[in-house]
């Protein structure tokens, strides 16, 4: 149940898994183009010792998303999931997206279903972005999945987030799409070979591997994160999509 | 109410010499500009801006231009913004058509080529004309006497306005008008139309190709019909359906405009 959305939302489903996902209604919308910003947390038990920087990580995106030049053409989405897949808020403009109500929205659950949450998101990201391309306005994304571990409890497989990214990319919903796969303590359990491979197997853009979750470089991967969304909404009307960044 | 403005470069120019305004005034009321640049003057794409924002600021101030004397006013001021550059009043030889809604009305003002398009609340689109035949009147000629006088004297001030609904079309020839008829007025009931558009005469360049290649003219009341055709109506809604039109109908369909073009519009429904 999404806790930062307004009467001004509207849900959506998504085809082929349990959750939908909520937007701002097209009518309300002003502004000519916008990047869709997805941003998909893994909140299982083991980011416990990190809630807090992830938290700090989430609110300096949009601080600094907000002090971009191109923040009234930008849309945000959070979500988290542990065994179940929750949104925080959906895609709506970054005017309404404030700090200070992002504080305690990292709630530490149970399990990871990381196909779950991945597949969902990038299924918004294409849905949506039909309905705005649909009613002229020109649209790209930027997603990212950060997560800490292996997928342990989804119900879609790593093929159907593979095929979900396809479908975004060929499907013309979205002039173009990054899709960014970011790991959090890669450093142990076989976690960064995993990852590698799920990108390579999905299609994922690009993948970032943190090895060590300490402050600074989560302290970073808001900055990461927000950069990257400006990046590719600076490319929107190019015809593609944002040079990867350096994280 | 909500107001949208677009512009964009035609084929044949190398500086986009139309330019477009559209917003709220103070008072709250919804106001359009659009001004095109004469191509065979110089430095029009600077005069086209300064005639709208004169004209905004018109707006702002007492309200739409409404006289004679209220145009040489513009025009006075947008030569303001000339002086101690060296730019010729030439500059300012470009036309203006403007529209400001409020208290249930829409006032608008023609001086030179250009289109006004109000759509019904039934959807059907009403249309008015204005063409010079290519030598429009432009509001500059007022500020050069020696400028008017040749003008005047070629016989060229002839104006066609052709008002079209449903079909059926009026036409009004003038021939030798005035300084101080160079601008005519319209005024349109807010209960009857849902949105008001105010083009360059760059809406009567579009052309395509026939199989056997010969440039066709696309008619103006299609261009119109796809301008206002709009997927919804809040912020920048003209913005995004010219964006569209141009970047995707245009292309697919092989229309091109020679001319700049450019749209100016008011929505005068509630909410999408």
């Amino acid at each position: 149940m999404p806790i930062l959305n307004d009467n001004n939302m509207v849900a959506h489903k998504v085809g082929g898994s349990t959750y939908g996902f909520s937007a701002k209604r097209i009518e309300d919308l002003g502004a000519s183009e916008y990047t869709l910003g997805l941003i998909i947390v893994d909140v299982s038990g083991s980011v416990d010792p990190y809630q807090a920087d992830i938290e700090a990580a989430v609110k300096e995106v949009v601080r600094s998303c907000r002090r971009s030049p191109r923040a009234d053409n930008m849309m945000m989405r959070l979500v988290l999931f542990d065994d179940k897949v929750s949104e925080v808020h959906g895609y709506k403009p970054l005017s309404e997206c404030h700090e200070a109500d992002y504080d305690g929205c990292i709630q530490i659950g149970g399990m990871t279903a990381l196909y779950d949450a991945a597949y969902n998101g990038i299924k918004s990201a294409t849905a949506y972005g039909r309905a705005l391309t649909e009613q002229d306005f020109d649209v790209n994304a930027a997603v990212f999945v950060i997560t800490d571990g292996m997928d342990n409890h989804s119900t879609v497989t790593h093929s159907m987030v593979g095929d979900a990214l396809t479908e975004a990319v060929t499907s013309e919903s979205l002039e173009s799409i990054v899709s960014i796969l970011i790991g959090v303590n890669t450093d142990q359990g076989g976690l960064n070979q995993y990852l590698k491979d799920l990108k390579d197997a999905a299609g994922f853009t690009e993948y970032v591997a943190i090895g060590k979750a300490t402050v600074n470089q989560l302290a970073k991967l808001g900055g990461f994160v927000s950069r990257s969304i400006a990046s590719q909404s600076q490319a929107l009307g190019s015809g593609g999509a944002s040079r990867s960044l350096s994280f | 109410m909500q107001a949208d403005a677009y512009f964009a470069i035609g084929q044949s120019h190398l500086v986009c010499e139309d330019y477009a305004r559209a917003g709220l005034a103070k008072s709250g009321a919804g106001f359009a500009v659009v001004s095109d640049g004469c191509s065979s003057s110089t430095d029009t794409d600077v005069g086209a801006r300064l005639i709208a924002l004169a004209t905004e600021s018109s707006i702002h101030g007492a309200g739409l231009p409404l006289t004679h004397k209220d145009l040489e006013a513009v025009a006075g001021q947008a030569r303001e913004g000339i002086r101690g550059l060296d730019m010729g009043s030439s500059c300012l030889d470009a036309t203006l058509l403007a529209a400001h809604a409020s208290s249930g009305t829409v006032n608008i003002v023609v001086v030179g080529d250009g289109a006004v398009v109000g759509r019904r609340q039934g959807g059907e689109l009403e249309v008015w004309e204005s063409d010079f035949g290519g030598m429009p009147a432009y509001l500059s000629y007022l500020l050069e006497p020696a400028q008017l006088e040749g003008y005047l004297g070629e016989g060229l001030a002839r104006r066609k306005v052709v008002h079209s609904l449903a079909g059926e079309q009026i036409s009004v020839d003038e021939r030798d008008i005035s300084p101080s008829s160079f601008a005519w007025w319209l005024t349109l009931d807010a209960a009857i139309y849902d949105l008001i558009l105010l083009f360059s005469d760059g809406v009567s360049s579009f052309c395509t190709r026939s199989i056997r290649g010969e440039s066709l003219a696309v008619p103006l009341e299609a261009v119109v019909a796809e301008v206002a055709s709009l997927k919804t109506t809040t912020g920048r809604f003209l913005t995004r359906r010219c964006r569209r039109f141009l970047g995707r109908f245009c292309t697919a369909n092989n229309w091109h405009h020679a001319d700049d073009f450019s749209v100016a519009g008011l929505y005068l429904g509630g909410g999408s």
